[in-house]
């Protein structure tokens, strides 16, 4: 009878810890509500930020880089700018639009047919050429723009840097403070969760001591705790992703109507998905074996 | 004091025994003027049965904790099955703790399980299967004569049904070494004998037993070593 098994058994664990829950009261649902509080937080911030992500890629889609060439370069030079723009660093795609091409495809949109007779709107072609380039990422948008205007023959650049890099911005502070809360509210919920179960260890001292006195090892007595406290963990969890599935329902049936919205964001999803639901549901489990590390190492006491 | 007729056959005391447990030297105090325990060196032989007197406040619940673990000396050392004990080694300790069973003077029951629940516990750390726990716990019920109590909660025991319950508990996992603490101090003279003879019968069966008592009539009724704690000492005194 010795040497049994180090690791306790269901037969001890689901008794021991549906008693522990039972005994824990009102105390279970502290717990519970402070960890589905700082999920459900993290939850939105990580929502939120998804969908700014997903707002600055439909708009890096356009990202684009407008140069105009004067009209009055020389043929011989046109050739040399065209290869030195296509050899700038940063760039991820190059169209060369020539200006007679424009000039007709315009006129063939605009149906301003210049037939004999008519009146003509322009007697010469009054575009330039146009050069897109696409640069490999945002940062290296502004940089290249500034190469660009620098060359000889380009008479005007035009970008969409200023809308992108304040949306950009905006989603790092909303990372950064998502995270900051979380971090804050995480350290809050260890320190309230980790409280309550020494209150529980407290409470079960007397009967920690006779577990201890017949027999059991300390792995025994603690693991139904750990478990306690990872199933309210999980417990916080779940209930995060559920209170912010709902929510996220909701706020996308009144975001559709918005239409300021859809152009923003295209069809990004406020859903919270199941994956985010696990994740949220680990964090949780996560928090509530920390406390209980944390506040095993602040009560057992050693032997007198 | 009345002649109480012996309910059991002395048994023959042999001093060849391996020693199950001692205590070397060992002091411990609480803080006050006298040490509770000075200097106290013990042999426990394995299949032997002891008793332990002395008055109250002697220490003889403290020279039992001693031995089981529950406190730690100030000076000197315990020893367990050969082993010396180190209340940092959990472990081990509560390998030690498993062979043998103690009977605690305040009982230690919990108040939140029945006395069939409060005994088994004592299996179910041990990770014993369950039909096997149920049998013990059956037997050792009805060792203490508790069956019919099986489902009752600690709170609506008597006094004496509890120690029953503690009794059973320290003997449920077939100990090689019990001590007991006051296993009779709640009971009537009936019971208190029936108790007796009971650890009288598993000691002849070869359980080594440690028994504390301050009932003098107790240990006249069947012949064993008796040790005596006085002002913080033990002394072995004659058999009666
Ligand atoms: N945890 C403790 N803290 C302080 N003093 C203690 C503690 N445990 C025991 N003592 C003291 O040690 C002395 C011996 O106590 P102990 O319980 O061992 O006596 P005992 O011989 O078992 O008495 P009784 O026959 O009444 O059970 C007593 O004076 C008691 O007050
Ligand atoms: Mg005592």
């Amino acid at each position: 009878m010795a040497n049994l098994s180090p690791f306790p058994t269901l037969d001890f664990l689901i008794p021991e810890v549906r008693r522990s829950l039972w005994r824990g009261g009102w105390l279970n649902g502290a717990a519970v509500i402070a960890v589905a509080v700082t999920l459900f937080i993290f939850g939105w911030g990580w929502q939120v930020s998804q969908l700014l992500s997903a707002s600055v890629e439909s708009l890096g889609n356009r990202l684009e880089i407008t140069a105009y060439v004067s009209p009055d370069l020389p043929t011989a030079k046109v050739a040399k700018l065209r290869e030195e723009l296509a050899a700038l660093p940063g760039v991820a795609d190059f169209t060369w639009i020539d200006r007679d091409r424009a000039w007709a495809e315009l006129q063939a949109n605009l149906g301003l047919k210049s037939k004999q007779g008519e009146l003509d709107l322009f007697e010469t072609n009054p575009l330039s050429d146009e050069v897109k380039i696409r640069a490999q990422s945002l940062e290296q948008v502004a940089p290249l723009a500034n190469q660009i205007a620098q060359k000889e023959g380009i008479e005007s650049v035009q970008y969409l840097e200023r809308a992108l890099t304040g949306l950009q911005s905006v989603q790092r502070v909303v990372r950064g403070v998502t995270l900051m809360l979380v971090l804050l509210l995480s350290l809050t919920v260890v320190a309230l969760v980790s409280a309550i179960l020494r209150l529980i260890i407290l409470v079960r001292q007397p009967e920690i001591e006779i577990m201890t006195l017949v027999g059991a090892t300390q792995t025994w007595i603690y693991t139904p705790l750990f478990l306690q406290a990872a199933s309210l963990g999980g417990g916080g969890g779940l209930l995060a992703w559920i209170v912010g599935w709902v929510s996220g329902q909701q706020l996308q049936q009144w975001l559709a109507q918005q239409t300021s919205f859809r152009a923003l964001a295209g069809n990004a999803s406020l859903e919270w998905s199941a994956g985010l639901g696990f994740f949220l549901i680990v964090i949780g489990v996560i928090l509530g074996l920390v406390s209980t590390r944390l506040a095993l190492q602040t009560t057992v006491p050693m032997p007198k | 004091m009345t002649a109480v007729t012996p309910v059991v056959t002395p048994g023959e005391p042999t001093s060849e025994g391996v020693i199950i447990a001692e205590l070397c030297q060992v002091t411990k105090s609480f803080g006050g003027p006298l040490p509770c325990l000075h200097r106290v060196s013990l042999q426990l032989r394995r299949g032997e049965f002891y008793f332990l007197t002395g008055s109250s406040g002697s220490g003889k619940s403290t020279l039992l904790k001693l031995l089981c673990g529950q406190l730690q000396p100030d000076q000197g050392t315990v020893r367990l099955f050969g082993e010396a004990v180190n209340p940092r080694h959990e472990r081990r300790m509560a390998q030690l703790r498993r062979r043998m069973g103690v009977i605690f003077q305040d009982f230690k029951l919990l108040g939140d399980r029945s006395v069939a629940e409060n005994v088994a516990f004592a299996l179910l750390v041990r990770g014993l299967p369950k039909a096997e726990i149920q049998q013990r716990v059956q037997t050792a019920l009805k060792l203490v004569g508790l069956s019919h109590k099986a489902g009752a909660y600690p709170q609506s025991l008597s006094g004496g049904e509890q120690q029953r319950v503690s009794i059973a508990r320290a003997l449920v996992g077939g100990p090689e070494l019990l001590l007991a603490d006051e296993p009779t101090g709640n009971l009537d003279p009936q019971t208190s004998q029936q108790i007796l003879a009971l650890l009288h019968r598993l000691h002849q069966r070869g359980l080594t037993v440690l028994f504390t008592t301050h009932d003098l009539a107790l240990t006249r009724l069947v012949s064993h070593r008796i040790l005596h704690l006085h002002h913080g000492k033990l002394e072995s005194l004659p058999h009666p």
